[in-house]
């Protein structure tokens, strides 16, 4: 196994590629040399491998703690805030590495982030601990299902109050501003509020429909009721 | 080993460590027994104890305080959590340090006698073969009390990291370094003869007066030794078990 963290460093006063070369040996890493050479690649640290770890920028410090966590190949790798330093382009890249290495080397990866688009992008399975305790498990679509209503966000041409009222009359949560009309419904319902708004002869240029995200879900988790989707 | 080789030449504590205060204790007793002499209020026996009090009391000090630097440096690199998800064991990482603290104080040892030859005419070798035997239980007893002292900053953290500069200090009067076991009042005699140090500063008075040795001191200094230091294997075994179980390596990150 390994592991890699956002908060975590390595022995300040050796350079990059010595950590790793230290790391590499203790973790009994076959070639190496070859090995060191593919992730100083992987991460972007060829330029910087020779400058001493406290001289290096967070993001950059980052990225050596990444080899580092994939020095050996590991089997299981756990990876707490692993993009948190990191400019998106090369976040971008670590996710993509993470997923072909799983990919590729059946790695496990036990990530923890706060990033929820992130840990969408990257998880299978999601457990959510709040004040230390564990409060759902599921994966990332499954949870975000369990929030169940989405809002349908519609450009009214003509028959803005008959829209809200047809939304009133089944007691749905709806909001106008300008030309838009914000309604909140249950997934399954989409169908029925369209089919009853062609009924009343309600025109409308644009429709657009937000489904709840994980974060989303992170949010009525963490505020509970107070939550209400963005 | 690897990592603290690669380091020492870079890292100025390090070479503080093996140059700067044995050599600054060798100095400043070593210019005290000059004073003593010239003013003729010393006998050379009280110089040679007095210098080789110094020596040997640093062997003491610095296995003691490499072995809890060893953990020290790399908490404070906050890279214990990288160390102990390595396969490298509590075991491996200790013996690690204790090879990197032996290397550390045959040198700073090295310097000190070519110094003490040089500057004051001292020879620790005058204690014959019985200089091997010292140094060995000396070392034995810094390296438990650096067991000791490392179980304690591992469960404790932060707060009781003073102890590994600190705690040494309290068994010397009682090791008897400078003076014979004698001077001291009966009740801190009791207590210096439950040290192996004691028996072993009492030994090289002993050789450098007499030039012999009474065996049973170095066996008691021996078993004695192998007590503390299985009961420190123990400890600080125990205080990493504590630590993993409660999570306490990551409040050192």
């Amino acid at each position: 196994m390994n592991f890699s963290s956002a908060y975590n460093a390595l022995p300040s006063q050796l350079t990059a590629e010595e950590n790793l070369r230290v790391f590499g040996e203790m973790y009994n890493v076959a070639n190496l040399k070859k090995r060191i050479e593919t992730v100083l690649e992987v991460f972007e640290l060829k330029e910087i491998k020779n400058l001493a770890f406290d001289t290096l920028s967070a993001g950059q410090k980052a990225r050596v703690n990444l080899a580092k966590g994939f020095i050996n190949r590991p089997r299981l790798i756990l990876l707490d805030e692993p993009t948190a330093s990191l400019d998106p382009d090369i976040a971008d890249k670590v996710r993509k590495y993470l997923l072909s290495s799983q990919k590729k080397f059946k790695t496990s990866v036990l990530f923890t982030s706060h990033n929820m688009a992130e840990v969408e992008e990257v998880c299978d399975r999601v457990v959510f601990i709040n004040h230390g305790k564990i409060v759902d498990e599921d994966t990332p679509e499954e949870l975000a299902k369990k929030i169940s209503q989405v809002k349908v966000n519609l450009m009214i041409k003509d028959g803005q109050k008959r829209t809200l009222n047809f939304a009133r009359k089944n007691n749905w949560e709806a909001v106008a501003e300008g030309k838009y009309v914000t309604i909140k419904i249950e997934e399954e319902d989409i169908a029925y509020l369209l089919a009853g708004l062609a009924e009343k002869g309600v025109a409308y240029k644009q429709i657009t429909i937000d489904k709840p995200s994980l974060e989303d879900y992170f949010l009525k988790q963490t505020r509970g009721d107070k939550y209400e989707m963005a | 080993m690897r990592r603290h080789l690669l380091i020492w030449p870079r890292n100025l504590d390090q070479i503080t460590d093996i140059f700067w205060w044995p050599v600054l204790e060798l100095l400043t007793w070593g210019l005290f027994t000059v004073y003593l002499t010239k003013n003729n209020i010393s006998s050379p026996s009280l110089v040679t104890f007095l210098l080789g009090g110094v020596m040997f009391w640093s062997v003491i000090t610095q296995s003691q305080q490499q072995t809890s630097l060893i953990f020290m440096r790399d908490a404070w690199d906050r890279n214990l959590l990288n160390i102990f998800a390595t396969p490298i064991t509590i075991w491996e990482y200790f013996l690690g340090g204790l090879l990197v603290s032996m290397i550390k104080f045959i040198i700073s040892f090295i310097i000190l006698f070519v110094l003490g030859y040089i500057l004051y005419a001292f020879n620790i070798f005058s204690l014959g073969w019985y200089f091997l035997p010292f140094m060995f239980n000396l070392s034995l007893f810094g390296w438990a009390i650096g067991l000791f002292v490392t179980g304690f900053i591992v469960r404790y953290g932060w707060r009781v990291s003073s102890f590994a500069w600190t705690i040494i200090s309290i068994f010397q009067p009682f090791s008897a370094v400078f003076y014979p076991l004698s001077t001291l009042p009966n009740w801190a005699q009791k207590i210096g003869l439950l040290f192996p140090s004691t028996y072993i500063f009492e030994g090289m008075r002993s050789v450098f007066l007499t030039e012999t040795m009474k065996a049973n001191y170095l066996i008691i200094s021996f078993g004695l030794n192998l007590v503390y230091f299985v009961l420190a294997l123990l400890f600080y075994r125990w205080m990493f078990k504590v630590a993993l179980e409660k999570g306490l390596l990551i409040k050192f990150v």
